[in-house]
């Protein structure tokens, strides 16, 4: 009797209390040794992305500047707000823009919601390219993170398309504008297709246009589909695409370390400790990277410390400067200067010369060369440090000066003396396609990069030549189109 | 191990393989098709917008102007007999040009153009396309942009 199920049963109903005391000082009590807090890594869902131990310069502020901590931080932030945001707007072309404007106005919270919610989305953009930057610049693409630098391009990809989908959504003169700009973009595939004469068997461009509008024009139907993206497709490819990247991280042995990392980690008593402690325990077979500590609790402070930071700048941030929301879009009449998102201006600018040119053939050049970067240079010496060391300072430092000098050259030639266009107006539309100022500042980067090549022998120098002058023309263009560019597209300064 | 049981087993082996490649192929295709379906699904039959649009009488428009409908994008132009219609919309990248006295100006890159649509300067691949202009027996004027014409080609009242 004594043994039944109902005396069982009575039992654990009297210990109740016990058993979630006991549940609960399991998973909340902090660990107190090393080996709990091995395991409190290992063991929990969470938290067992990271590894339980890591190397100490992994933490060092200037190694990985913490870039793709921000922008894993932003994307939380960014989803949390969204969500809020989700609760009053309205995807329809009479409701969405008094959607948002209650959601600034009427709803409490809701405006540093939506600040919030906009400036993490352009934050986003700035930290993904300084992350690719960092990863480039550390040649952490090489062997095995081959794979996570091209996923590390698909979220590329993904946090533009975010962004982009999202700008859309307020359907003001802004959003409106910008999208149908990029749509007919898009469409400026059968300026090709027309040089050759095929767009009456197969119109191309109009086709990726009506896929992504839904019609010929932007409507209803677009921003269903912006919405669509925006709030469900996007979110689920990038927490996979995060989930992936994270995991390739691990699958790599952490971070892409120096060959001297245990030299360039700081002493303080307490850690040259622990890594005695370490060689006792006979951990020390590997010569190298052996200052390790725990992650438990090192590295997840710094991860709270990082997202903490990014979410006070942001507030502050918010508290102080609005989200813009122009007046509701209007067909009839463009903005003068109609301007894209600014990351897109630099693009705005070549597609200025040829839609085609500037908008889909050098994105794609660029993309294939990022892809391609891993793929050809495989060397691995310098590996985890700035630049490649000092032959690489110096090589980025020359391509500094040769991509600024050609590209505001170039810029300032074509403000002054105008483009093919102007000089012979009869021109064949593919002669533009073909050679513009991008297409020739693109031939000059390569062939920049092949100089370097053959100057200092090495495939990694080749590369930051071609990084160094693919990230600066972007920047210059980008600023030239933000800054210096008017009504009607007419150079200012 | 007797010759019929290795025989057997060769069998079923080489029945395995048989229906994992099935099963590979089937996916492949699969996935192809719903990729294509996915396509043809985003683009629909009949688009909401309607390219055909009444605009008005022929004594509605001032004499030997350009008179833009915003709503439509479109310029209707008049003399003492004729009528026609031109695109407002770039060919650049689709903003709606505005006019000046030379001829037509796009705000979002500065392509110029004549007043027969031509392209003067600026990005802008082609010319402003002309569209139809018709009447229906009352007189109400309708237009469709869906038919591009060209630019000498007008409606005589």
């Amino acid at each position: 009797m004594s043994n039944s199920g109902i005396s069982r049963l009575y039992k654990n109903i009297v210990s109740l209390k016990n058993s979630f005391i006991s549940t609960l000082q399991k998973i909340s009590l902090p660990p107190k040794s090393d080996l709990e807090r091995t395991r409190a890594i290992s063991k929990n869902f969470f938290l067992h992305i990271h590894s339980t131990r890591i190397h100490k310069y992994t933490l060092h502020p200037a190694f990985t500047m913490g870039l793709g901590l921000i922008a894993f931080s932003l994307f939380i932030i960014l989803l949390f707000t969204g969500i809020l945001l989700m609760f009053y707007y309205t995807p329809s072309v009479e409701q969405a823009y008094f959607s948002v404007k209650d959601i600034t106005f009427l709803v409490a919270g809701g405006k540093i919601i939506r600040n919030m919610h906009r400036w993490a989305g352009h934050a986003m953009i700035v930290v993904v390219i300084l992350h690719i930057a960092r990863v480039f610049y550390t040649s952490a693409y090489t062997r095995t993170r081959r794979i996570n630098w091209l996923i590390g391009l698909a979220l590329l990809i993904i946090t533009i398309l975010f962004s982009f989908s999202g700008y859309l959504l307020p359907w003001d003169q802004l959003g409106y504008w910008a999208t149908t700009i990029a749509s007919n973009i898009a469409a400026s595939l059968d300026e090709l297709t027309d040089a050759l004469g095929i767009t009456s068997y197969f119109n191309v461009g109009l086709f990726i246009k009506h896929i992504i509008l839904g019609a010929n024009s932007v409507g209803q139907d677009a921003l269903n589909r912006f919405y669509l993206l925006h709030v469900v497709v996007l979110p689920i490819l990038s927490i996979i695409f995060i989930g992936v990247h994270f995991w390739r991280i691990r699958k790599s042995g952490g971070l892409n370390l120096p060959a001297n990392a245990d030299q360039l980690v700081v002493h303080t008593s307490n850690m040259s400790n622990q890594k005695t402690e370490i060689q006792k325990q006979g951990h020390s077979r590997k010569k190298q990277n052996i200052e390790t500590i725990l992650s438990w609790p090192t590295l997840l402070w710094a991860e709270l410390s990082v997202f903490m930071i990014c979410l006070a700048i942001l507030m502050i941030f918010s508290y102080f400067l609005d989200a813009p929301l122009r007046e509701i879009a209007n067909p009839a009449v463009a903005e003068n200067p109609a301007k894209s998102p600014w990351y897109f201006l630099g693009l705005q600018e070549l597609v200025s010369y040829s839609a085609f040119s500037g908008g889909i053939a050098i994105p794609s050049l660029l993309l294939i060369a990022l892809i391609l970067i891993p793929f050809l240079d495989k060397e691995e010496k310098y590996s985890g440090v700035w630049f490649s060391g000092k032959q690489g300072q110096k090589v980025a430092f020359q391509s500094l000066i040769f991509v600024l000098l050609t590209t505001v050259t170039t810029v300032l030639f074509t403000v002054k003396a105008g483009w093919l266009k102007n000089w012979f107006p009869e021109i064949p539309q593919l002669i533009i396609i073909v050679i513009n100022p991008g297409t020739i500042l693109a031939f000059f980067y390569a062939f920049w990069s092949i100089i370097v090549l053959k100057k200092t022998d090495s495939t990694r120098m080749a590369a930051i030549a071609l990084f160094t002058c693919i990230f600066v023309g972007f920047l210059i263009f980008t600023a030239v189109g933000n800054w210096f560019r008017g009504i009607n597209w007419e150079f200012i300064y | 191990m007797s010759q019929k049981e290795n025989k057997s087993r060769e069998k079923s082996v080489a029945r395995r393989t048989f229906l994992s490649k099935i099963a590979l192929v089937s996916a492949v295709t699969a996935g192809i098709m719903a990729v294509l379906g996915i396509f043809r699904l985003s683009i629909p039959r009949v688009f909401r917008e309607k390219s055909i649009f009444k605009i008005g009488y022929f004594d509605d428009f001032p004499l030997n102007t350009f008179t833009l409908i915003a709503d439509k994008k479109v310029f209707i132009y008049r003399d003492r007999q004729n009528i026609k219609a031109l695109s407002a919309v770039c060919t650049h990248l689709g903003c709606v040009v505005t006019k000046t006295p030379e001829g037509f100006q796009c705000p979002c890159h500065g392509s110029f153009f004549d007043h027969t649509g031509k392209v003067l300067s600026g990005p802008a691949p082609r010319s402003l396309p002309w569209h139809t202009v018709d009447s229906t027996p009352g007189g109400l004027l309708y237009i469709d942009l869906n038919q591009k014409v060209d630019f000498d080609e007008k409606l005589i009242l």
